[in-house]
């Protein structure tokens, strides 16, 4: 093995031989795309070393807190993870796919004793992580390219999401700077937050709620909740907050427009000129996109008509007042969003930081140390407080810096264990002896499959909106049709999704398909896309994605154009299995590509025999079966 | 994951349920049922032979389809919104305006106005009337079609027992049922199942062996993991290969309508999936479920919804037709279901807001006597003043109507005892 790897990293085979695959003698240029290596989301701040000591002590106490749950409820802990199950896991769980060859190759050959915390440092550090965590907020932020119309473009939105990741911004900072952000979403990407909820100022409460802190008040929007103890107008309370923000210009509030609505007069005025046009399509986008801005308005929130309880009476104004703890009272210096955001991004809140910390450990673990995560009460009790308790305090004091908080989830022993190989039934307490067996995520499969078969692919990311406010901005009373319709050139030429195609087609395109990590693909993807039938959310409503599989799910793998492209000449295992010297070379090449181990002796056999039967073609369907195995799509 | 009731058991759970229903609910939204609370065991659990249907076309309205502007129309009152009634086919019985072929269709179909649900949440709310059951964190429940496929086996042992088109991942599918039941999911009518075709080098031989070599490579992990889900992905395999074998993978592709066909279904995802369902029916699925989303209008309401309607009334309208011109009609069920309803109030932004207290379905096809209405709500479509049916209720009606066994009683792998359609009473009138 060791001579395998050696070979392949100094770049001393090149070649030796035809590897067929039913390929024409002379192959014409490989179809499958190549990526430069550069990426354009700028350096990921690396993980700070000097507090690296830190988190493999707090790793060690959170083992130890697991380890006497383990001996209080007799719980057996999993067998401790092979290096190579190991570097394989690490690459999914951190970095969203599986690892290359070289890198499977570098880990298990270092001698070094810190050899895993500085693959988890270094994974944290890199593009890989923004990608797997952007897929992560997607799914839990419900990302839309086009949030509630077509008029609204909140891209500019998911670029800022990906800089946060990237630049490692405080999580309670990111939240506040979503919460309180103002203006239009090409000036202030954070403002894409709010307009996701546009016009739903009730709902954008219980879904803020559910999401920042892990708690359901929804039921209490209508009535009083039936399962918590939250009040209808609790609720309503709560919601007066957020009552004022407004993300769209009206002509009542002469906020961008003070004579009447601007799309109509400018298609007046382009009938003017030229009495064919519409002024629909883009030219009305264009000018519809303007006319969303999160601004703040004097509005009081009264209780509905048909109120029915005794604390209160229908049209009644209610107070601002939050569900819990106590808050600022708004006043001229500081909006009624202000005081909500300052209150929940507290350290103080007691849910805002063990929310996050319980997301993270399901993250890693595939269940909360809180179940149902999304559901968390007064009386809901972790199935190892002690643990939840560390990991929530250690957040606080590192300033809210999640990534250190999954460093350290990480580095404990009970993350680098096999996953459990029974059901887990979570409506009962987990006790960790392991993290839940999962099938990949639709992401992972998707960024993996690509790692088999493209060389680079974090190169392709996705057509930055960068400058869209230079082309887009308007000042709708005084734009005229002339000037709409130079920004609908630029827009089409720059911005739009037939823009995007032209640069994806010339540059990462196999048959129709855009090959480019999942975070780089539009959002949501039509429903027959592989990541969509593999799981991705739909993004209507919150954490959505699923893992479950289907008989469709099974045809992709069989028959679907991916699966075949990485056998064509010119991919990543293609090529990877021509450089190696001998059979024996070759499979352990492919072993370790695909699975991240070498063959047993039986496999061996099999393949061999294969090989020996079919020839080159063999390799081709050796790699096939390996994709196709459930071996490969689980995390062990 | 939600597991409101979990921490419950059964009895406990009735109980909490029921004093729920007194208190929070039972005021003005959901008056107390009948129905829900009291046992099923009146109720004969099946059919004569000769009436059973064989299959279930049913259309979900993903959104909570408003009832007010559909079939439940409340002209001159300020709910009533833009929408007006229009006379159907049947004396004195009207319906919205944007359903002008199913109100002529009005004597062969049934609707129930008085649909009532336990939340206005869309995920909680589509599980329970896919479900009957509430979504809870510790299992997941079938729906429908699973529990066809269970209990009545496949009718075309090659094709799928149902299959989905166009719902989304959180469909509850074949719940703690075996992955043998489960149904396939279609993304696209229009594209249909994908990746049937393997490439030209791949011939059968060579795909056998593939399989072969699959197998021995992972014996190993299948061994060790003996997860449900691990073991689910192998029926999943089963069932691809034999559909990979069977000519009648050809029922998945609509492109092999004539034109007019298509056009006659209407060019939309609603219309194709309907031309899909009867494709699939013809050739021995038992249960099509086809969504339509689109339908939460919390926005400008009128902007899009008669479009939306519109395409709705020409798909149904088009099935009913196709399949009774293929002796069909006697065969299936067609069924419309939806979340919940939305407020008769319609909001500042032009939309209505979700409204759990009442809605209305469809129901048509096999042993349904058409020109009725079931049920009725209050003046202005915010509450049911009679006839409450449930989603359990529905469901049973539907299993009812299927011959399937409502009172039996069908453990789960963890040894806890479900049934079809839970507490559900049929709605036995609405049969012939």
């Amino acid at each position: 093995m060791r001579k395998l790897f050696v070979a392949i990293f100094a770049g001393l085979m090149i070649f030796p031989m035809q590897f067929g695959l039913g390929q024409p003698k002379k192959p014409p240029v490989s179809r499958v795309p190549k990526g430069s290596g550069n990426v354009e989301w700028g350096k990921v701040t690396p993980v700070d070393p000097a507090t690296s000591k830190h988190a493999r002590e707090v790793a060690t106490k959170i083992d130890r807190l697991l380890d006497a749950g383990y001996r209080k409820h007799s719980v057996t802990p999993n067998e401790a993870l092979s290096d190579s199950l190991f570097v394989r896991r690490a690459y999914l769980e951190i970095g969203g796919r599986i690892p290359l060859l070289e890198e499977v190759g570098e880990f298990i050959q270092s001698r070094d004793a810190r050899k895993r915390d500085n693959l988890i440092d270094e994974l944290l550090s890199s593009h890989d992580y923004i990608s797997h965590m952007f897929n992560y907020w997607a799914d839990v932020l419900r990302l839309k390219d086009n949030p509630i119309n077509n008029n609204q473009i909140a891209q500019p939105y998911h670029d800022w999401i990906k800089d946060s990741i990237r630049t490692n911004k405080p999580y309670d900072k990111w939240v506040h700077e979503m919460l309180t952000a103002e203006g239009r979403i090409w000036d202030n990407p954070a403002a894409g937050f709010i307009m996701r909820d546009s016009n739903m100022e009730l709902d954008a409460v219980d879904n803020m709620v559910q999401v920042w802190l892990g708690t359901q008040i929804g039921c209490a929007q209508c009535h009083d909740h039936p399962f918590d103890h939250w009040t209808q107008k609790e609720y309503y309370e709560m919601a007066s907050y957020w009552y004022g923000t407004r993300t769209r210009s009206n002509t009542g509030d002469k906020k961008q427009y003070t004579k009447g609505n601007p799309l109509s007069r400018l298609r007046k005025e382009l009938k003017a000129i030229d009495p064919e046009a519409t002024g629909n399509g883009v030219f009305a986008r264009v000018v519809n996109a303007n006319l969303f801005e999160v601004w703040e308005q004097k509005r009081p929130l009264k209780l509905p008509h048909d109120y029915q309880y005794d604390n209160g009476k229908p049209h009644q104004v209610v107070s601002m007042k939050p569900i819990f703890g106590s808050a600022e009272t708004p006043g001229p210096d500081k909006t009624p969003r202000e005081v909500l955001a300052a209150w929940l991004t507290s350290k103080s809140n007691p849910r805002f930081a063990k929310n996050i910390a319980n997301r993270m450990w399901r993250k890693a673990f595939g269940a909360g140390l809180i179940e149902p995560f999304d559901d968390i009460r007064n009386e809901s009790e972790a199935s190892n407080p002690e643990v939840l308790a560390l990991l929530t305090e250690e957040l606080i004091n590192s300033n809210f810096d999640v990534r250190q908080l999954q460093r350290i989830i990480f580095g404990t022993q009970a993350w680098q264990r096999e996953s459990t190989n029974k059901d887990v039934d979570l409506s009962q307490p987990y006790y960790f002896p392991g993290p839940v067996l999962r099938r990949m995520t639709a992401e992972q499969i998707w960024d993996s499959l690509l790692t088999l078969a493209v060389y680079k692919p974090q190169s392709f990311t996705r057509p930055s909106m960068d400058g869209l406010a230079a082309v887009i901005d308007m000042d709708l009373d005084k734009a005229s049709p002339k000037d709409v319709l130079a920004i609908v050139d630029e827009f089409n030429e720059k911005y739009s999704a037939g823009a995007e195609r032209k640069i994806t087609r010339a540059r990462n395109s196999y048959k129709g398909m855009t090959l480019a990590r999942a975070s780089e693909l539009q959002t949501p993807l039509p429903s027959e896309h592989f990541l969509r039938q593999f799981g991705q959310s739909d993004r209507e409503l919150i954490e959505t994605s699923g893992r479950t599989g289907s008989v469709s799910q099974v045809l992709t793998m069989f028959n679907g154009e991916i699966t075949h492209m990485m056998l064509e000449r010119g991919s990543v295992i293609y090529d990877t299995v021509m450089k190696a010297p001998s059979t024996r070379d070759r499979l352990d090449a492919i072993f370790y590509s695909i699975l991240t181990r070498p063959p047993r002796s039986s496999e061996r056999e099999v393949a061999e025999r294969e090989i020996n039967a079919s020839g080159s073609a063999g390799f081709g369907n050796v790699i096939w079966a390996l994709i196709n195995t459930k071996e490969f799509l689980f995390i062990q | 994951m939600r597991n409101t009731c979990s921490k419950l058991d059964d009895v406990s759970r009735r109980n909490f349920l029921e004093s729920l229903a007194k208190t929070a609910w039972g005021v003005s939204i959901l008056p107390l049922s009948e129905s829900l609370f009291t046992s099923s065991a009146q109720a004969a659990s099946t059919l004569q032979a000769a009436q059973k249907a064989e299959h279930v076309v049913y259309l979900f309205m993903n959104g909570a389809m408003s009832h007010i502007d559909t079939f439940d129309p409340k002209p001159g009152e300020e709910s009533g919104g833009e929408t007006k009634a229009i006379q159907t086919s049947v004396s004195g019985l009207k319906i919205g305006e944007h359903l002008p072929k199913l109100a002529a269709k009005m004597d062969q179909l049934t609707i129930i106005r008085s649909m009532t649900t336990e939340t206005g949440a869309h995920e909680q709310g589509q599980y329970l009337m896919r479900t009957s059951y509430k979504m809870i964190g510790s299992i997941r429940h079938p729906f429908m079609g699973a529990w066809l496929t269970h209990f009545e086996g496949k009718k075309n042992k090659d094709l799928p027992g149902s299959v989905l088109v166009g719902t989304g991942n959180r469909h509850p599918a074949q719940g703690y049922l075996s992955a043998a039941v489960a149904p396939a999911p279609v993304g696209n009518p229009a594209t249909g199942l994908q990746n049937t075709k393997s490439p030209k080098y791949l011939d059968e031989k060579n795909f056998e062996k593939r399989r072969r070599l699959i197998s021995q490579f992972e014996s190993n992990f299948k061994k060790k993991y003996t997860n449900t889900e691990v073991a689910a992905y192998s029926d999943y395999y089963s069932e691809a290969v034999r559909l990979l074998k069977t000519p009648d993978l050809e029922a998945f592709d609509i492109s092999k309508e004539e034109a007019s066909v298509k056009e006659a279904y209407g060019a939309n995802r609603i219309g194709q999936g309907c031309l899909l369902a009867r494709r699939l029916i013809e050739k021995g699925v038992r249960f099509v479920e086809i969504e339509q989303g689109g339908w939460d209008n919390h926005n400008d309401i009128y902007d899009t919804f008669g479009e939306r309607a519109g395409q709705l009334d020409t798909a149904i309208a088009t099935l009913m037709d196709d399949l009774k011109q293929r002796g069909l009609l006697s065969k299936t069920l067609i069924v419309l279901g939806t979340e919940f309803g939305r407020t008769p109030k319609i909001n500042q932004n032009a939309g209505r807001d979700h409204h759990p207290g009442c809605f209305s379905t469809m129901i048509a096809g096999a042993g349904i006597a058409g020109g009725r209405i079931i049920g009725k709500t209050d003046k202005i479509g915010k509450s049911v003043e009679d006839g409450h049916c449930y989603p359990q209720d529905l469901n049973a009606t539907i299993a009812y109507g299927l011959g399937l066994p409502i009172e039996k009683e069908i453990f789960s792998p963890s040894g806890r005892p479900f049934k079809v359609a839970h507490e559900g009473t049929p709605l036995k009138s609405l049969f012939g």
